[in-house]
């Protein structure tokens, strides 16, 4: 069959589009990773936790999903910053005294199996909280069609989404280049012996960057439950793509994981168009595959 | 201590063989003595297909509480196990390695998925205990020649092959496109609808898959539109078939949706709302339905759970309503003339009239068609064939647009 313009185009918008999603979900990753040191396997959950507690303050209040979705991602960050408290912090103490500061926490088992434990507790929360039939949150915003000529058609609830995904982005790119704490958190990223010495509260940046991260997440669980569903499981299914995202990107690497986001939504589209869409999954990790291949530390790996 | 080596050993060996031989000589056959027989029901209780386990469970425990209400089986009151198994066929195969053991039971009730049933189905088979498949729908499970399988619901091929006859035959499509779950479930899927509707003239434009846990379509479907077809088939559970509706509707795509069972769902309408408007799946139980032991079940299970029952509720009581009939009519606990009894039987069930299991096991069942419409305000299923269950008429999709 031939493939006509219209529907390239189509794909590669519906494909930035999830892109945006993928780098949203991808920059929190790749921030705990890069800053804090260690892979958060729980990071999904936040993403579905974030989409609970949308859909309980919309079932409460009667708002928009989109209005309390700043709400329900500060409501997650500060579970965030707890669980950093709470359970990371007598880890890095007992680790600095044996390691120091720059030690590579994500090699300890201990963080590995913590966080695959707790993304299993939140889905069994979840599961007794709010039950297993999926749920849905109905916004109207999902019924106004915005009509492309040419016989394309997107929800505005669509294209709010990508909007709030880039705004998110640029916002958070900014605060890391331009603010104090920002720029307190990069120092903390590349060397946080030295920031030490410099007179940076290492573990108060662990606190904002897990809220940052933790938040961002629930941001993306709140803005995406309108077009998708929420149920327990949601988180599982995106984290496996949100680290395909941050080893694309370069681990640690915030640009990077937004250019690998929108890559692999691309990429999955532009493949399951050409190659059939059996392939879609298959894509993103052949990307993968190949950046590690020529360069192993991700696109953008290395920089920071 | 060489010799208190070997007495030891030989203790030991000796405490092996004595346990081993006490085994196969008490190993019970039938049910233990005793006031009870144990029967277990596998299903998923936890993860993404919790929604369906739930429906099985409470079916069960409604099928088994009356069971004993009305003074059990051959006067032994039936204890129920339930083991949950999250869809995975790992999780699934320790489960029933502990119901056949430990708990010792007479039959097993599940499974949701039919991998996991495929899985267990010839550990059960080998230890001699009934197996009832009361909703996996993978057409080979009942074609293995087992004895002691018997399945209350109609198989993926009967449903599949019933649905594509109507479509054929109603709808008069010149094209379709086909979209499924990239598993053996929605490949076979296809591939029998594919065979049928092609047979009859009709010529697939598109064919496309996703993956398990994918929660954006608009790829597949805008490849669909493309193609343009009169008639688009879809193999997906209740969220992803939601999510389809939905953002077909998002990009444009406004043409006749078909589905299989699957899809039979008072969640399934909620969470799909008015995109689902217009789609035409297949029913193996509506809780409309004017039938009397269908409307006494239904009413049961209403008093009791306080929502209405999903067909998956309706094929694990039939299954129960098997078991027991079978057992009292052979008038035994022996497993093979209580096998030959069931494939004996006729009787009415939640889900026909005239239900009956043919050498294989597969119970013989006629599929309803039904198409959601708004009636009164509501989102319904109504009934369009067979003839004899008909509640209304067929509306094509164009009716439906932008509503």
């Amino acid at each position: 069959m031939i493939v006509q313009p219209i529907e390239v185009i189509e794909q590669v918008i519906l494909g930035l589009m999830i892109g945006g999603i993928y780098g949203i979900i991808g920059v929190g990753l790749t921030m705990i990773f890069g800053v804090m040191r260690l892979s958060n396997f729980a990071h999904g959950e936040f993403y579905m936790i974030g989409a609970y507690i949308a859909f309980t303050l919309v079932s409460v209040t009667g708002g928009d999903p989109y209005i309390v979705a700043p709400l329900a991602a500060i409501a997650v960050g500060l579970i965030g910053i707890l669980i950093n408290k709470l359970l990371f912090k007598p880890l890095y103490e007992e680790m600095k005294e044996i390691k120091g500061g720059a030690a590579f926490y994500f090699q300890d088992l201990r963080f590995i199996m913590l966080t695959i434990g707790l993304s299993i507790l939140f889905v069994d929360l979840a599961l007794v909280l709010w039950g297993p039939i999926p749920l849905s949150i109905p916004s109207p915003l999902t019924e106004v069609r915005v009509i492309i000529p040419g016989g394309l058609s997107f929800s505005l609830a669509r294209i709010i989404t990508f909007i709030v995904a880039v705004a998110t982005l640029a916002a958070l790119y900014t605060f890391l280049k331009v603010t104090k704490t920002g720029k307190a958190i990069r120092a903390t990223s590349q060397n946080p012996s030295a920031a030490m010495l410099v007179g940076i509260n290492t573990y108060k940046i662990y606190d904002i960057t897990m809220f940052l991260s933790t938040a961002l997440a629930a941001l993306a669980g709140c803005i995406l439950a309108p077009i998708y569903n929420v149920y327990p499981t949601m988180g599982l299914d995106v984290v496996a793509k949100a680290f395909v995202v941050v080893i694309t990107g370069g681990m640690g690497n915030v640009i990077g994981s937004i250019l690998a986001g929108f890559l692999i939504g691309l990429a999955e589209n532009l493949g399951g168009l050409f190659l059939g869409t059996e392939y879609k999954q298959v894509v993103a990790f052949i990307i993968m595959i190949i950046v590690l291949w020529l360069k192993p530390e991700g696109i953008l790996g290395g920089k920071k | 201590m060489a010799l208190g080596k070997g007495t030891l050993i030989g203790v030991v060996v000796l405490i092996v063989v004595v346990i081993a031989a006490a085994y196969l000589v008490l190993a019970p056959t039938g049910p233990a003595a005793g006031g009870t027989v144990k029967v277990g029901l596998i299903a998923p209780l936890t993860g993404g297909l919790a929604e369906h386990g739930l429906d099985m469970k409470q079916a069960a425990i409604l099928a088994v509480d009356e069971i004993n209400e009305q003074g059990g089986i051959l006067g032994k009151k039936i204890e129920l196990v339930i083991e949950d198994t999250e869809c995975n066929p790992t999780k699934a195969t320790a489960a029933v390695q502990k119901l056949l053991t430990q708990e010792n039971v007479y039959a097993v009730f599940g499974e949701y998925c039919s991998t996991v049933t495929l899985a267990v189905q010839p550990s059960i088979m080998e230890a001699k205990r009934l197996l009832f498949v009361p909703v996996s729908v993978a057409t080979k499970i009942t074609e293995q020649g087992y004895k002691y399988t018997f399945r209350t619901c109609a198989n993926q091929w009967m449903q599949t092959t019933q649905n594509a006859d109507w479509v054929v035959e109603h709808l008069k499509p010149k094209t379709a496109a086909m979209l499924g779950i990239n598993d053996d479930y929605g490949r076979e899927g296809l591939k029998i609808w594919g065979e049928r509707v092609k047979s009859k003239g009709v010529k697939i434009v598109a064919e496309e898959y996703f993956d398990k846990g994918t929660t954006d379509f608009t790829s597949q479907l805008s490849k669909i539109k493309a193609a343009n077809p009169d008639v688009i088939f879809v193999v997906a559970n209740i969220r992803d078939a939601a999510n389809i509706l939905k953002q077909a509707h998002e990009i444009g795509l406004y043409k006749q949706f078909v589905m299989l069972g699957g899809v039979t769902s008072d969640e399934f309408l909620k969470l799909a709302g008015d995109d689902a408007l217009g789609l035409v799946h297949v029913s193996y139980f509506e809780p409309t339905t004017k039938r009397k032991v269908a409307r006494e079940f239904v009413e049961k299970f209403k008093k009791r759970w306080g929502r209405f029952p999903a067909m998956y509720a309706a094929g694990v009581y039939d299954a129960f309503l098997a078991f027991k009939l079978g057992v009292e009519k052979a008038g035994t606990w022996d497993v093979d003339k209580v096998a030959d009894a069931i494939r004996s039987l006729k009787f009415e069930g939640a889900q026909g009239l005239n239900i009956y299991f043919d050498e294989n096991g597969q119970a013989q069942t006629k599929v309803l068609l039904v198409q959601v419409q708004k009636v009164d305000g509501e989102l319904k299923r109504v009934i369009l064939y067979p003839p004899e269950d008909k509640q209304g008429e067929y509306i094509p999709p164009e009716k439906f647009k932008g509503g």
